[in-house]
């Protein structure tokens, strides 16, 4: 590799848009052919197995009426009538779960890759740090984290007091329906763990030559990020985006464990998908709940695909493709 | 190999300046920096330690991070809590499903990726396609149909309805992210390897796999913490105590219809979390040099 | 370029480790291949699925050991969750085809199970199940229409918890048997202003679906009508909500945020939090208050309309035999054993409620200790004052008790009027119970 490359515009030269390159490699033909199909066969057996059953059956459920405890009898499309035309809650639950997507999703990626750049070097106690900014996420959403939260900003807890002590109000934020569901977004941007170590991941994976060619260049520490990390990472970070966005749709453990499963207070935390879990499970209506699945599968792919088109604009992928 | 042993190797430089007298300041200052923001985000699991000593009637009432009157009795009484079998039996269970699913997620995980990354044969895409929606449905629709196949393979009641389906690239989730870290390799390495005569399978084992290194450790880090700390799934599958795992130990410290034990449960949520966090501690020494030093040089 | 491929010594580590996981599966996974079958040791092997914390366990756990010396051809698996999840696990379990042969089940599914053909008939036929050694009033609450669906596991009743220590510090008398609802609102006041302002005299029970019930039988009516409809009308919901909202404003119930986490069980409560001073609840979680509580807890009957407390004995869970069991006789036993004989009475306490078994449940009551004294004596001061048990609640009746907090939440956090409220509850509770 040219370590003299230069980097304006700002892609490495092995990593410059080669599109048509791989395809018309002669090496590749028959072996590669088979040899796909090999790899993919643990994969195929999982699909065949244990994913594709389950995920078509969910589907026909999603058209019967099934309480789970006698065989689903068909009803066509009952089910997602009454979701779009007459529940409120589906449309309550689809706003709250709005909201959490579009403020969680950058902020915690936000967190997640200015914490994993200031950690990404060599200094004593490195290894120390990052396990310490990865211990919420070690946690998981358990009891134990949502009995910490409430203490923490319920009332009397050390969040109040502490704005009491700056001459601010004091405020229940577990227990009241305004401020519920930001301290639930604040759990998981605390838990911001995950897409820290991919970042990280991602940053050891950039060649240090890269970084020398650019100093060589006169780039500053901004340059360097813009011109280097940016667009080497940017596999990386597409990875982030489009699996947080999911994750946040399918939000689900920290408002079942900081409100008891209840949504609550007065469903101020009733995110999409514990209403489907109360829909399918305590109120006994699977079918209902398959077809909220598949509403939000749907809706997610169709966000998921637009992603994925974009992201030609702005992912460089140094293996010279683009998907 | 030491950190130190490597800031004198020198790696890639930091991004803000790291060169001559002005080196240690700004190094106090980095360090001052961290240490404040990380105490802001500890300091939620600094409460869960000072809670797991302090006696019952103290936990909701007061709200010091340290006890009053401490007490070592939340450990003895959680670790003891159910019947016939310790905690530490439920470490054991989470051990060896944590253990393996790490094992089933790299294996099978990283020949899928590599097949999606850096082989072209027909149906790629849509196969990808179909792989990214496998993603997208809620697991709670899905727990139903899959109990009703584990339960036809006679399965309930044992390790392999968690364990088996990691062994098959069930969880996208993986798949995806290496498929990312190997398109950030450059393709000229494989087309070198080829031209030196490595077919598909050892350019995969001796090129790509020793370079996906940054996201295989990241991939057993999730995989381990993600199966260790999952409650609904070994909820559903595991019937008897003695199969019992940590997640679903510490869900029985607390029933609204019975005896809530939030002391006992914070001493268990503890020592749960030591192991994780040596895990993590442990494998993220790995994440120090990816492509750069053990990949190409030259 | 040149490519290294020769390992350092991370990777010999990483290599090592992954190694060790190998040989870790291949062990586990013929392990696991050796415990298939298992019957044949000759022995009827039975599953056990009930709900509970960890202490509940162990007691439940010695009863069926008891259990097992006595018939020593049957071996019994418990299996046990926390309540929400273990809803979730049954259903799935039954969704499945593998559900346990022996059931506990809360009685507001018990209709959702029954008319689903899930349930064995007790009275008759594979898993008859002897039961005359209990109250027959109180055992038809196991019943669906003719059919003897389910067992009650433990018998409770409502009360007021209450905070006694706090009461006699603030110098309020503890309220007596026979107060009526106009005392709870001078209580709830007395107690508001001797603290100024930092106690309320009770949680504020508009938010609890059982409460509302005794306050309608108290006045003659019911929550659902024999056909399993609504038994009750808006202005019946208004007038409750009405009462509490009075309350609240005056300072005599808890404001709506410490209402609100009544959903967290009694170690979190404003009872545990010494916001309140007293709380509408059953009597078989005094002791869940006891533990969480410092101060001394003390039952109270509810306050009475005419002389009526509106309070009856009701199961605090039930048992059923699950109708795809293959050993239904067996199955049967257990049940039996466990609501009838005085060693799984001496094993199971109290955790449950009272023991089922009248005979058997006189010589616990009068060797009890402790909290368990407390709560038989509440019982046996109040068994004059219970009304009779109403029928098992029709399917939905969940959803009612949800969508009580949700509603009544929303008023008392301002979102809307007492009326708008009862309006919205009526349509969408008659919505839940048609489906």
């Amino acid at each position: 590799m040219s370590s003299t490359a230069r980097l304006d515009p700002p892609v490495p030269t092995s990593a410059a848009p080669k599109r048509t390159h791989h395809r018309t490699t002669p090496i590749k033909g028959l072996a590669d052919r088979t040899a796909g199909y090999v790899f993919l066969l643990p994969w195929f057996a999982g699909l065949a197995i244990f994913t594709v059953g389950p995920l078509v059956y969910s589907l026909y459920l999603s058209f019967t009426d099934y309480n789970l405890l006698q065989p689903p009898h068909w009803v066509g499309l009952a089910n997602f009538r009454e979701m779009f035309a007459h529940d409120p809650r589906f449309y309550h639950a689809v706003k709250v779960t709005l909201i959490y997507v579009v403020v969680v999703t950058p902020v915690k990626l936000a967190l997640a890759l200015a914490v994993a750049v200031l950690l990404n070097r060599r200094r004593r106690g490195v290894g120390l740090y990052r396990s310490l900014f990865y211990l919420p996420s070690l946690l998981g959403t358990s009891v134990a984290v949502a009995l910490v939260w409430r203490s923490m900003f319920g009332q009397g807890g050390a969040v109040s007091n502490g704005l009491g002590s700056l001459g601010l109000p004091r405020t229940d934020f577990i227990n009241s329906t305004t401020w519920s569901l930001p301290a639930i977004i604040l759990l998981a941007c605390w838990q911001f763990g995950a897409p820290m170590v991919i970042f990280l991941a991602g940053l050891k994976q950039i060649p240090s030559e890269l970084y020398d060619a650019v100093s060589v260049d006169g780039a500053g520490t901004w340059g360097r990020f813009r011109h280097v990390t940016l667009p080497l990472l940017s596999p990386v970070l597409f990875f982030n985006v489009l699996l947080e966005t999911i994750n946040s749709f399918q939000a689900f453990t920290p408002a079942f464990v900081i409100s008891n499963g209840s949504g609550g207070p007065a469903d101020s935390t009733l995110f999409y998908t514990l209403y489907l879990y109360q829909r399918g499970f305590t109120d006994f209506r699977f079918g209902y709940a398959s077809a909220m699945a598949w509403t939000l599968l749907a809706t997610v792919a169709v966000l998921t695909a637009l992603m994925f088109r974009a992201s030609r604009a702005w992912v460089f992928y140094t293996d010279g493709g683009s998907r | 190999m030491s950190e130190s042993d490597q800031a004198l190797r020198g790696g890639p430089p930091a991004l803000f300046g790291r060169h001559g007298g002005r080196g240690r300041g700004r190094s106090l200052l980095w360090h001052l920096s961290v240490i404040v923001v990380v105490l802001v985000v500890v300091y939620p699991v600094i409460w869960m330690i000072g809670t797991s000593f302090k006696p019952a009637t103290e936990i909701v009432t007061s709200n010091r991070p340290w006890p009053l009157h401490g007490t070592l009795k939340n450990f003895s009484a959680g670790w003891d809590a159910n019947p016939g079998v310790t905690f530490g039996h439920f470490f054991m269970n989470s051990l060896v499903i944590s253990v393996l699913a790490v094992a089933g997620t790299l294996l099978s995980c990283s020949l899928a990726a590599y097949a999606f990354a850096r082989l072209s044969f027909p149906g790629r895409s849509a196969l990808f396609a179909v792989m990214v929606v496998t993603i997208l449905l809620p697991y709670h629709v899905l727990i139903v149909p899959q109990y009703a196949i584990f339960k036809t393979f006679g399965w309930i009641n044992t390790d392999l309805p968690v364990v088996v389906p990691k062994f098959l690239a069930t969880e996208a989730f993986f798949i995806f992210l290496m498929v990312q870290f190997m398109r950030g390799i450059p393709k000229e390495i494989d087309d070198a390897a080829r031209v030196d005569g490595c077919g598909p399978y050892r350019t995969f084992l001796w090129v790509l796999l020793p370079l996906t290194r940054p996201a295989l450790i990241t991939s057993a880090i999730f995989a381990f913490i993600w199966t260790w700390n999952d409650f609904f799934t070994q909820l559903v599958y595991f019937n008897n105590t003695d199969k019992f795992t940590v997640p679903i130990g510490l869900s029985l410290f607390v029933d609204q219809t019975g005896m809530t034990s939030y002391g006992p449960m914070m001493a268990m949520s503890i020592l749960a979390l030591l192991p994780v966090f040596l895990f993590f501690l442990a494998f993220q020494r790995l994440l120090v040099d990816g492509a750069t030093s053990s990949g190409l040089k030259g | 370029m040149r490519i290294r491929v020769a390992p350092t010594r991370r990777s010999k580590l990483a290599t090592a480790v992954i190694a060790a996981t190998a040989v870790a599966a291949s062990l586990t996974l013929t392990a696991c291949g050796g415990e298939s079958g298992g019957s044949g040791d000759g022995k009827v092997h039975l599953s056990f699925s009930w709900w509970g914390d960890a202490s509940r366990a162990k007691s439940t756990e010695a009863a069926i050991k008891l259990f097992e010396k006595a018939h020593p051809t049957i071996e019994v698996g418990t299996q046990y969750a926390q309540f929400g999840p273990y809803n979730q696990k049954l259903a799935t379990q039954i969704a499945g085809g593998g559900a346990p042969d022996l059931i506990q089940i809360d009685w507001g599914n018990q209709s959702q199970y029954a008319r689903s053909n899930t349930l064995l008939d007790l009275s008759s036929g594979a898993a008859k199940v002897d039961f005359s050694g209990l109250d027959p009033a109180f055992a038809s609450s196991g019943k669906d229409g003719d059919k003897q669906v389910a067992l009650p596991f433990g018998q409770t009743t409502q009360s007021f918890v209450v905070d006694e220590t706090e009461l006699k510090s603030l110098g309020v008398p503890v309220p007596e048997a026979g107060w009526t609802w106009d005392d709870v609102a001078t209580f709830g006041k007395a107690v508001h202003d001797r603290s100024k302002g930092e106690v309320a005299g009770l949680s504020d029970p508009g938010t609890t679906w059982a409460a509302f019930q005794s306050w309608l039988y108290q006045r003659g009516k019911d929550l659902y009508t024999k056909d399993g409809r609504l038994g009750f009308t808006q202005a019946d919901l208004e007038g409750f909500w009405n009462f509490c909202a009075g309350l609240r404003k005056s300072g005599a119930a808890t404001p709506a945020n410490q209402t609100a986490t009544l959903a967290n069980g009694p170690a979190e409560d404003p009872l545990a939090k010494n916001t309140a001073a007293a709380e509408w609840d059953y009597d078989s979680i005094y002791a869940s208050h006891a533990a969480a509580n410092k101060d001394h807890l003390v039952l109270v009957p509810l306050p009475t309309v005419g002389g009526k407390t509106g309070m009856y004995a009701k199961p605090s869970m039930l048992l059923s035999v699950y109708a795809g069991s293959k050993h239904p006789k067996e199955a049967a036993e257990l049940l039996s054993f466990l609501v009838n004989d005085p060693k799984a009475a001496g094993a199971l306490g109290t955790s449950r409620g009272l023991f089922p078994n009248l005979g058997v449940r006189k010589s616990q009551t009068a060797s009890a200790t402790g909290d368990d004294k407390v709560v038989s004596d509440y019982e046996a001061a109040n068994a004059a004052r219970l009304s009779p048990t109403p029928t098992a609640p029709p399917k939905g009746d969940g959803q009612l008790i949800t969508l009580m907090q949700r509603i009544y939440g929303g008023i008392s956090f301002g979102q809307q009027s007492v009326a708008a409220g009862a309006k919205d509850f009526m349509a969408q509770a008659q919505q839940a119970l048609a489906k």
